[in-house]
Parts: structure tokens; sequence; C-alpha cells
């Protein structure tokens, strides 16, 4: 899939995968690339400074954590960031619904 | 060296930022890459993560945006403190020039310099021994103190806060935004000469608001204007007069009943008017 389909809705994607549990970027975005079937790659020149736009927005923490020798940042959800990937789940719905009544019918 | 760590040292020559927030992405880009090449080789692992200059150059914008809000705050603080402290300096000369509320204006300059590099500039802190004609005109500050018995409406007055209006003398938004009052004390800048050495520095004295009926017919948009006018004062020795083209108010109105001039490397001082140092 195209990186462009991706723009503007990365940080709602990232949210939607932390919800789970959390995760360092490596793992959010093969997380992200499991859970769409392999469609979605999310392109590494945004996921960081996606992820350091979340924090800044207080939707998310970070702390570094070591396991088997490396040193990793691992990302958390935030209680603001949990209303706000039920927010972004809820827009993409009526989004999606809307692009379908225009483009579903030509397929 | 692996393909990794070329990849590192060409996404940590591209980046601008420095400090910890660069050695955070880049720690954070080696253990992606580290875990990326534990499932495949380290050329496809550096392939997938794109190209590092694109990674720096988004980066980059996200961390300017950032410290572009904390920029504009700290300017704001910082040109705030200064006057306050210039007005407080002029307060402090006097024991009767005393001021129960200070209020402040800033003027952004035209040349949309850095606001404290401004202040700092135009408000003492300079040489007096530099020429003033090698200097900007003076249109970034302009500070003034309340009479105590007009604590409350100057508190009530909302000009804390710096406004982005230039030149100053064509506008007169400190006056515009002055409740009325017959009387106050107002601080501005302003230059006097004795005929070949200009002296630049901060004025105050006691103003009156126009009438309407000495308002300009011209430009009925300077009524009720601030008027402060400028006395010449005897500074080292020397007579100098005010320079009319060069007062941060207009130089008409009343006599003022005190008077400060603050340079650099000296006190203020707070003259009282008297006819001998009048024209």
């Amino acid at each position: 899939m195209k990186a462009e389909f991706l723009r503007g809705h990365l940080e709602g994607l990232l949210l939607a995968v932390l919800t789970d549990e959390p995760g360092h970027g490596y793992l959010l975005s093969q997380r992200l690339a499991a859970r769409s079937g392999g469609e979605l790659a999310v392109p590494e020149d945004s996921l960081y400074p996606a992820l350091q736009r979340l924090e800044r927005q207080g939707l998310v923490t970070s702390s570094w954590t070591s396991a088997d020798g490396r040193r990793r940042r691992v990302y958390r959800l935030a209680a603001a960031g949990r209303r706000q990937a039920s927010a972004s789940a809820r827009d993409w719905k009526r989004f999606s619904v809307a692009v379908d009544q225009v483009l579903g019918g030509l397929a | 060296m692996t393909a990794v760590d070329r990849y590192l040292q060409e996404l940590g020559n591209a980046l601008c930022s420095r400090g910890r927030i660069r050695r955070r992405l880049l720690a954070e880009c080696q253990a992606h890459l580290a875990d990326a090449a534990a499932t495949s080789s380290d050329e496809e692992a550096v392939s997938r993560f794109g190209s590092a200059a694109d990674l720096a150059r988004s980066f980059d914008t996200e961390i300017a945006a950032r410290r572009a809000v904390r920029a504009t705050v700290a300017s704001i603080v910082g040109v705030v403190a200064v006057g306050a402290s210039t007005v407080s300096l002029l307060n402090g000369a006097d024991r009767l020039a005393t001021a129960e509320a200070v209020w402040v204006v800033v003027f952004f300059p035209r040349r949309r310099r850095p606001l404290s590099q401004c202040c700092l500039r135009h408000c003492g802190l300079r040489p007096c021994d530099t020429d003033p004609q090698h200097l900007p005109t003076p249109r970034c500050c302009v500070a003034g103190t309340s009479r105590p018995w007009h604590f409350r409406r100057r508190l009530c007055s909302p000009p804390a806060l710096p406004f982005p209006v230039t030149p100053l003398p064509g506008r007169c938004l400190l006056a515009q935004r002055r409740p009325p009052s017959p009387r106050s004390s107002s601080v501005g800048l302003a230059r006097w000469h004795d005929g070949s050495n200009p002296i630049q520095g901060v004025a105050a004295g006691q103003s009156r608001r126009c009438k309407k009926s000495q308002a300009s017919k011209r430009r009925p948009a300077r009524r009720n204007c601030c008027q402060l006018r400028l006395a010449p004062r005897c500074v080292g020795g020397n007579r100098l007069r005010p320079d009319p083209t060069h007062h941060a108010l207009p130089h008409s109105g009343p006599e003022p009943e005190r008077f400060a001039l603050v340079c650099a490397g000296s006190p203020s001082r707070i003259f009282p008017a008297s006819r001998s140092t009048r024209s």
C-alpha cells in the first residue's frame, strides 16, 4: 500500500497497536504489519518522528528498558492516548463509510 | 564497519539536532536496525529503514517545531522581565518615585530582531560611549509605572503582553490602552544631543492625555494620545538637548515633574524638573 495512504493516520494506527501492550519502535512496526496482513508497512522515517510527536502531546510515555543485552525505548499508551485511540477509531469508521459510499460502487 | 554502522554514521552526520535528543534517536535507530538485522541481513535492514537524509529531515522538523514554541515563550518571558526590571530600576532610584503596580508594553522592532536581544540593547545595557548613529532606531520598548492611587485601574489594564506594533510614535498604542487619567508617569526611549554627541536612553516623566480639541485634525487616530515632553538635561556636566526626531513619545504636552535617564554602566538618575534645566 502506498505510504501516502498512511499519512494522517499514522498516529492513530500507532495508538491502536499500543492499546494491546507497550512496545518499542521495531515491535510496533512489526505489530502494525502483522495486524494489517502485511499491507501497512510503516516507513521508518515517519515512525520515530510520529512517536516523538505522540509523546510530546502526552498521548504516550516512553522509557528505556534493557532486554537481551540491548537497550530499547519502550512506548506505553497514556490515558489521554487511550481516549484519542477511541476517538480515532470512531472518526475512521465515519470516514471509511463515507469513502466506501463514493468509491465502493466502482469496485 | 557494517552497513548498520555506516547508516548510523550517515544519519548522525545528517542530523541537525544535538545533545540528548540526538543520542536518543540514534540509540533507537540502532536498536531498530539490530532487531531488523537479526531476522535478515544488515543491508536489507538498512534498505527497509529508508534514507538517512529523509529520516534526519523529518526528525529535525519535528524538533524545530517543538523548540520554536519554547523559544517564543522564553522570549516573551525575557522581554517582560527586562521591561519590569527597567521600571523597577527607575523607581528604585528615587524614594518619591514609588509605583505600586507595574505594567510593561513591549513593541517588536521593525527589523524583527530577537526580542530579548533588542530589549537588552535598548534598555540601558549598552555602553554610553557607543555612537547611537550606528545603532538601530529604538522602536521596541516602552514601559510605564502607575501612581499608587491608580493601583486597581492599572492592574485591570491589559498591556502586560508584547504587541507586534511598529513604529511606536505613530501608533501610541500605549496611551490608547491606558485608562483615562489626568496625569501619570511614563517611560520611553529618547535621544538627547549636545550638538555633536547624542545620547540614547530610557526617559521617564509625567505625561498628560491630550484633550480632543488638542488632537490633530489630520490624524484623528491620534486623539487621546499620551504626550511626554522631554526637557534638556545636564548629564556629566554637559548640557543635552532633546532630539525631537527620536522621541519614543510625541514631543509636546506639559513639562515633566520628574525625569529619569538610564545609561549603561551608571545608575538610573531621576531629575526633578527645574527652570534651570528647561528650555
